[in-house]
């Protein structure tokens, strides 16, 4: 073992980055793995979760993501980009995929044609509390298409910037800033409606 | 989230909360900002609303006891054979079922080929109308002279 490399284990988990622990990832070190869980199952999930909108699928790709990370590490290229970003991809490309085969599914009879969205957690809205923006907002999220949900989600809950975001994506960051200014302003203006709505019914029972 | 929770992330991942992973470093930028006075930005609000819409509880400690428990499994053995195939393995198995159809067509083809001019020429025939027995002696007589009907 070289004299870094134990200088590396050596120190606390919570220093080493996220390229540092796939290297060790890619050394086939479990804990290493584990450790990349504990910083970005719940990114995620919650990702994976608000994508698709069913929490078991959404577990199935996480753990998919985590299986695909144990086995492809050592492809992983510092110089191509950030890990998170590479993460994020198996992710966002696992999610596309399981899409495509509820779609298929529901083509050929299988699954009912409804959009599935409950909520993570059954008691999520009642844990969430009275705040109705963020249940409109919810409702929202679903309704957009797939690709500004997808932008959307990848700005707010993994932090990633609009390179990065087109790096997940395959795409152009213009493009990806049009998504994103689209998927605001749709959400923005949902928002504007129910307030707008709200202030009316305030003055009517005045 | 609260103090306590906010001073466990601190302990996990260290002080500096700006080096964080994302959705754990959003939550505690939520916490702190509560304090600020101070109002962000319309689309950092915005931002800020989607991560809390989509805030639920998460066990990393069972996903990470999945993950495990499916990287220790044995690897998966096609037929028995102590091959384990790779990804490649779909596409090649779908490219040899096309090459067998495809030599399949060609070896049906040069067997049947044969006779393929009489068939087209008795069909011809028959097109114009000339009787099915008439037809069957003109075929006979083609392949006994080697000549043409």
């Amino acid at each position: 073992m070289s004299q870094a490399r134990a200088q590396d284990i050596a120190r606390p988990p919570e220093r080493l980055d996220d390229e540092a622990l796939l290297a060790q990832v890619a050394e086939g070190e479990q804990l290493a793995l584990r450790r990349l869980i504990d910083r970005h199952g719940r990114g995620l999930r919650l990702f994976a979760g608000r994508y698709l909108g069913g929490s078991d699928e959404a577990e199935d790709v996480v753990q998919d993501v985590f299986i695909s990370v144990w086995k492809n590490a050592k492809r992983f290229d510092r110089s191509k980009g950030r890990a998170t970003t590479w993460i994020y991809r198996i992710a966002a490309n696992r999610c596309i995929d399981v899409r495509r085969w509820r779609k298929f599914r529901t083509f050929i009879g299988f699954e009912e044609a409804h959009e599935r969205f409950p909520s993570l957690d059954p008691d999520a809205d009642a844990w969430m509390g009275a705040r109705q923006e963020l249940a409109i907002v919810r409702a929202g999220l679903d309704k957009l298409p797939e690709r500004q949900r997808m932008a959307l989600l990848l700005r707010a809950i993994a932090d990633l910037d609009v390179p990065a975001i087109a790096d997940v994506m395959g795409a152009s960051a213009g493009s990806i800033e049009q998504l994103l200014v689209r998927a605001r302003r749709t959400l923005r203006a949902q928002l504007f409606e129910t307030e707008a709505s709200e202030t009316q019914d305030e003055r009517k029972t005045r | 989230m609260n103090r306590g929770e906010f001073e466990g992330l601190k302990a996990r991942f260290g002080d500096d909360v700006a080096s964080w992973p994302a959705p754990f470093r959003r939550e505690a930028m939520l916490f702190l900002a509560a304090d600020r006075s101070a109002p962000a930005s319309q689309d950092e609000r915005l931002e800020h609303l989607i991560f809390e819409a989509t805030i639920a509880p998460t066990d990393e400690c069972a996903l990470a006891r999945s993950v495990m428990a499916k990287i220790a499994q044995p690897k998966h053995r096609t037929l028995g054979l102590p091959i384990a195939l790779g990804p490649w393995s779909m596409p090649a198995t779908a490219a040899c079922m096309a090459f067998v159809l495809t030599v399949s067509g060609i070896c049906g083809y040069l067997a049947g080929g044969a006779d393929r001019e009489n068939s087209d020429e008795a069909l011809l025939a028959f097109a114009v109308g000339v009787p099915p027995s008439e037809l069957a002696e003109g075929i006979a007589g083609t392949r006994n002279e080697g000549g043409r009907l």
